[in-house]
């Protein structure tokens, strides 16, 4: 009946919840419980009309009517509760992944998706969307995600001294040592340069880093 | 909790509910399952709490007395279930009864203001916290055990978030 495709987003949606990239954006689906949602909206018009143009309607006709009106007009709210609370929870995981400042990956390739693996394993807090494959997002969600990125980039740059998006874990130690992940080439820090050559090790100051460590460069040992 | 966004209330409020329509109604037979058909007065059928509870509450045109359908005793609310529970709320497969248990409760006993449906569920679940913050303090036990298996789904987010909590403090503390 009416509502069984939308219940069938939800359970996608409820996976979703737990997982830490977001999967593809169900196109098909969406299209489905559209078009089911302007039939019923179709079924709407038609039954309000009947209500008007028969005035002198029977009042069994009338009760009919209504308890038609009543059951259309719950599908098409069930419908859009879904929808949206779908939407909803892949914004609030766009909105996450905004926040880590890392990159998404861009088509797929093995060495971006490991590079946001190994991002992901130096994150502490686990339920929060550590990937994002840009083609897993339909087109306004990437234009959502692209303008939620200027409203971050516009609000963080009111605060010159702090790095809103850098660790929530607070920091333990000024200087910690670093094992090099991956090779890097030259990076400049406020405190010098350093060569990122794989599995060499560092000793450092913990904030010149923090960005390295996030963006899977690093890792702190 | 309980938001117009919340994934779980959603999944609750679909879940099926035993009802009796009140009136004929032509071109709603697809609620059966016969598209283009009428539903016939005093149809028994299982619809979705979030068009039954609606259904159930607005009255009929001119007749305040009836509404389009009258909610009929559902299976996890039945003397059976509740006295089961109340006999031994640990062995209580509470996922297979109902999977959204308590949300459904709290919704029904909202509609009909059924107080001891909400006292023996508030028993129920002091009663089973305490098992649930055992299995999430003592990483010996089983995982796979049958009381982990019979959780409806705002216990299982209980047991999640007391493990995770407690595996962060012991953590922390060998740090």
């Amino acid at each position: 009946m009416y509502g069984d495709l939308a219940t069938k987003l939800i359970l996608e949606a409820k996976r979703t919840k737990n997982l830490t990239e977001l999967p593809i954006y169900e196109h098909e689906l969406v299209k489905n419980i559209l078009q089911e949602t302007s039939d019923l909206h179709k079924d709407v018009e038609f039954l309000n009309e009947q209500q008007l143009t028969q005035t002198s309607m029977e009042n069994d006709a009338r009760r009919i009517n209504q308890c038609q009106l009543f059951v259309t007009h719950l599908c098409l709210r069930r419908n859009k509760r879904c929808m949206l609370a779908y939407e909803k929870l892949r914004a609030g995981k766009i909105d996450e992944f905004s926040w880590l400042n890392i990159d998404p990956v861009l088509s797929g390739s093995k060495t971006s998706t490991s590079l946001g693996n190994l991002a992901a394993d130096s994150i502490r807090s686990k339920a929060c969307t550590k990937n994002l494959a840009i083609e897993n997002l339909s087109h306004q969600e990437q234009e959502y995600f692209k303008k939620y990125q200027d409203i971050l980039l516009d609000f963080k740059s009111s605060f010159a001294d702090i790095d809103l998006s850098g660790d929530l874990e607070p920091p333990k130690e000024i200087f910690i040592d670093v094992r090099v992940l991956k090779n890097g080439g030259e990076v400049q820090t406020e405190y010098g340069v350093f060569n990122l050559i794989k599995d060499s090790q560092f000793y450092v100051r913990k904030s010149d880093v923090d960005r390295l460590i996030q963006q899977g460069f690093l890792e702190e040992i | 909790s309980m938001g117009y966004y919340d994934i779980d209330d959603i999944l609750a409020d679909g879940e099926k509910i035993p009802c009796r329509f009140n009136l004929l109604v032509p071109g709603l037979g697809y609620l059966e399952g016969n598209p283009g058909k009428s539903i016939d007065k005093d149809t028994k059928l299982d619809l979705p709490l979030w068009l039954a509870a609606v259904l159930a509450v607005c009255t009929i045109l001119d007749d305040a007395d009836e509404s389009f359908v009258d909610l009929l005793e559902p299976d996890f609310i039945s003397p059976k279930v509740l006295n089961a529970i109340k006999a031994d709320p640990k062995s209580v497969d509470l996922h297979s009864i109902m999977s959204h248990f308590y949300t459904l409760a709290e919704k029904w006993a909202a509609m009909y203001n059924e107080a001891l449906l909400v006292e023996t569920a508030m028993a129920m679940l002091k009663e089973r916290a305490l098992e649930i913050d055992n299995f999430a303090s003592n990483n010996t036990k089983h995982v796979s055990s049958n009381f982990l298996y019979s959780l409806d789904e705002f216990e299982k987010k209980l047991y999640r978030v007391t493990y995770e909590s407690k595996k962060e403090m012991r953590a922390w503390t060998n740090d």
